[in-house]
């Protein structure tokens, strides 16, 4: 395994530690507060607060592996 | 006269027990346009490198090129990161009016942590503001607050809907009890 593999490994632990650190984080600061959304408080009018974190997990999850992919490609 | 359920904390921390919240907005989604046209760039970017490189690294067999892949993947994660934490203070960040003040709000996961609080009955004059093609077509605009107690005013920025909300605020100010004009 190239040094650029171990690096990559690296960065994603450290991704993958800082989604979960957000997101916890997120989800105390949504329980503080409790308001009746509606699609004129939504951004777009209906992207709520499950879709970001959604999505948030989706792309760090697949950009880790495709980047790890990426680099096994080539080492 | 009919018992209302106290309100105390039901919806914010320090809401109080009659305090009934009339609306809340988040600031418009034009905040967020220089985040989607970095968003766009770096696919583009991105796209075009992912295209590209594998014919580099097999023509340039040297690890420079795969320094350079690997802080453009650095560059990306922390791009996904930085969307969120910018999305996430988008969503925390909040105005809200209830019968008795209005309460601005503006938090990140982090670093900001700011409550800004105006009693109805200090507000002199409300102001709207709405300049540009861009305010509106995509209906957004300031709202200038007059305080009569201080000399400072408030500027609410990227307000959706301006009218709506200025007509709340006045709503508002009419329903106080011991009204006084100022």
């Amino acid at each position: 395994m190239s040094t650029l593999f171990y690096l990559v490994i690296i960065a994603n632990i450290l991704s993958l530690g800082f989604l979960y650190v957000n997101l916890s984080r997120f989800h105390t600061l949504l329980k503080k507060s409790h308001f009746e959304e509606s699609k004129y408080t939504l951004l777009f009018g209906f992207v709520h607060a499950g879709m970001y974190q959604f999505c948030y997990i989706v792309t760090v999850l697949a950009f880790s592996i495709l980047l790890t992919l990426f680099t096994l490609s080539f080492s | 006269m009919l018992d209302r359920p106290s309100q105390k904390d039901l919806h914010f921390r320090g809401q109080s027990p009659n305090e009934i919240i009339l609306g809340f907005y988040r600031q418009h989604w034009t905040t967020l346009l220089p985040l989607f046209a970095t968003f766009a760039v770096i696919v583009v970017v991105f796209s075009f490198i992912a295209i590209n490189f594998s014919q580099l690294l097999a023509s340039h067999d040297s690890s420079f090129f795969r320094f350079i892949a690997f802080f453009t993947c650095l560059l990306l994660l922390y791009f996904l990161h930085h969307s969120f934490l910018v999305l996430a203070k988008h969503h925390l960040s909040v105005t809200i009016v209830t019968n008795e003040r209005i309460i601005i709000v503006h938090r990140s996961l982090f670093l900001i942590n700011e409550m800004e609080m105006i009693d109805l009955r200090h507000i002199q004059e409300v102001k709207i503001f709405q300049i540009g093609v861009m305010q509106n077509i995509f209906r957004f605009g300031s709202l200038h607050i007059i305080l009569s107690t201080t000399n400072e005013n408030v500027l609410l920025e990227f307000v959706p809907n301006p009218d709506f909300h200025f007509r709340l605020i006045n709503k508002a100010q009419q329903a106080l009890p011991n009204r006084t004009v100022s």
